[in-house]
């Protein structure tokens, strides 16, 4: 199969604490993952590893087939983009956010700063932000407009491989579903592959082709999305499902 | 003002600096014990809101209302967790000092307070002896520490802005049955914020659904969610994305 990234039996962890043990996930190209599961439970970890962020202790990353060790080089970096769970964290508080996007696709070489600032405007567009948004700063946004810029950010250096740690928590249904739809289009346009973490169980099953599910540094079940929805593999997988909230009066 | 609201603000509105209305001509109250929900559009104004009715708001905002109602005994779970924790210091540090602040209460029971909200919030007990920095937790460790937070200081109000984003749906369940346990004991009122519409049809009694800076419908949840009458509210509920009962 054809995978975009793979992970192998990797452990990681920070300092002398261990999170991730033996943590395999394969990302097959053009699929979008939904990684779900406890908090805590090391899907962030899992994702900074996979974007080259955290090294691990023992294991084995593969992108694109290739074998990752050190420092990865600036053609990798720009394949594997990730929208951060805290959005806040990944904009310059004294920068206007559209220049975050106009310096990341610069860097990348996906814009020439003169092509840049149009681009980022018309890409913040498309995430439903407001016309000035461009020209204004990080803090003047709401929490769902920062998800946003960050996702915009992310796709502005066309990746292949997106991973979105929680990148719509903070959106209302509707935007969300807007979000959804778009992240679906842009998968087809550009051929993107997306590691998508969140612990929206609805959200999942609408964007997810497959869902990985992790509790205490393992994976412990993964499967394609409707068979997992269907029937899950573990009592863990059982309990999730059942503990969603649903309206039902 | 109805003299059993023990917070609440008729008329507010809300400015930027560069004179954009950002909020218009919202009102709301609370009764001791009630719960009342805020739902809506993302950047209509639902967390500037709750900022100007603890007095909180960001520097630049203007603010004119016809009539406000207090309360000194407010806490408020902040929307994004890991930027409303203080970076340098160390989180049961700082659930001390919000207990010790609160409660004045001695050392020894102070740690017996956060020991047990820390359980009651499974988040790891070994956090009391080897105490980390807030960027070391996840963002769900954060946000029941914020949680954790808001609940030592016995408030008559609890202000929630998203408060179990960032938990999956099992710690979800738990922490929303701690919330209204404690409720229940000690009769605080809620307004919570939320994008979850299945978690508000859960926690809250009444709900209102904001758009674009104002409030565009109100009335109790289950009548709210089932028939909604605005147009928008009607979207909102059309895009929530189901999770069927899976097969037995
Ligand atoms: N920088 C860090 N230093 C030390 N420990 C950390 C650090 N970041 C995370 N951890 C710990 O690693 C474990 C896994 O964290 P991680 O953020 O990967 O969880 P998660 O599955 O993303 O959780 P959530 O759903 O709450 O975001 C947690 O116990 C957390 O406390
Ligand atoms: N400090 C600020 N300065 C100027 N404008 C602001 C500031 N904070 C928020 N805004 C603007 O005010 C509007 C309301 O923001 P608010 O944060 O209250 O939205 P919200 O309803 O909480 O949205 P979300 O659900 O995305 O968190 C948004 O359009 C936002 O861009
Ligand atoms: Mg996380
Ligand atoms: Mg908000």
């Amino acid at each position: 199969m054809d995978a975009v990234l793979e992970l192998r039996h990797i452990c990681a962890g920070y300092g002398d604490q261990p999170v991730l043990e033996d943590v395999s996930l394969v990302i097959p190209r053009h699929r979008v993952v939904g990684l779900v599961g406890e908090s805590g439970s090391g899907k962030s970890t899992a994702a900074r590893v996979a974007a080259g962020l955290l090294t691990p202790t023992a294991g084995e990353v593969l992108l694109d087939g290739q074998p990752m060790a050190g420092r990865r080089s600036k053609a990798d970096c720009r394949k594997v983009q990730m929208v951060f769970q805290n959005p806040e964290g990944s904009l310059n508080p004294k920068h206007r956010v559209g220049r975050a996007l106009e310096d990341a696709m610069v860097f990348h070489g996906t814009a020439t700063r003169g092509e840049a600032r149009e681009k980022a405007r018309r890409l913040m567009a498309r995430m439903e932000l407001p016309a000035d948004a461009p020209d204004r700063l990080p803090r003047s946004f709401s929490g769902g407009q920062k998800q946003r810029i960050a996702l915009a950010r992310a796709l502005a250096v066309e990746p292949e491989l997106l991973i979105a740690d929680e990148a719509t928590s903070a959106l209302d249904v509707s935007v969300q579903l807007k979000m959804l739809e778009l992240i679906r289009a842009l998968k087809s346009e550009r051929n993107l592959t997306i590691l998508f973490i969140s612990h929206d169980l609805g959200v999942i099953r609408y964007v997810c082709d497959d869902v990985v599910v992790m509790r205490a540094g393992r994976v412990l079940e993964a499967q394609p999305a409707d068979a997992f929805f269907r029937r899950p593999q573990t009592e863990y997988g059982r309990e999730l499902l059942d503990s969603v909230p649903r309206i039902d009066f | 003002m109805d003299k059993n609201v023990i917070l609440g603000v008729e008329g507010l509105n809300l400015y930027d600096r560069a004179g954009n209305q950002l909020v218009k001509d919202v009102s709301l109250s609370l009764r001791a014990g009630e719960t009342l929900g805020l739902v809506g559009e993302s950047g209509s104004g639902k967390t500037l809101t709750l900022r100007s009715l603890i007095g909180l708001l960001p520097e630049g905002i203007r603010e004119k209302c016809a009539a406000r109602r207090d309360n000194p005994n407010c806490a408020m779970i902040f929307q994004n967790p890991m930027s409303a924790l203080d970076p340098l210091c160390p989180v049961f540090r700082q659930l001390c000092e919000v207990i010790e602040l609160r409660q004045k209460t001695n050392p020894a029971e102070t740690r017996a307070r956060a020991l047990a909200l820390i359980r009651r919030l499974s988040l790891p007990e070994a956090l009391a002896d080897t105490d980390r920095l807030p960027g070391s937790l996840s963002g769900g460790q954060c946000q029941r520490l914020l949680i954790a937070m808001a609940l030592s200081c016995d408030p008559e109000v609890l202000l929630c802005d998203e408060p179990t984003t960032a938990l999956d749906v099992t710690v979800q369940k738990q922490v929303l049955a701690l919330i209204r346990e404690l409720q229940r004991e000690r009769g605080f009122a809620i307004l919570f914020v939320t994008h979850n519409l299945a978690v508000a049809a859960q926690v809250c009694e009444s709900l209102m659904v904001m758009r674009q800076g104002e409030i565009v419908e109100r009335g109790p949840a289950r009548r709210l969610l089932t028939a909604p009458c605005h147009e928008y509210t009607k979207a909102l509920t059309g895009a929530i994305l189901p999770v069927p009962e899976r097969e037995a």
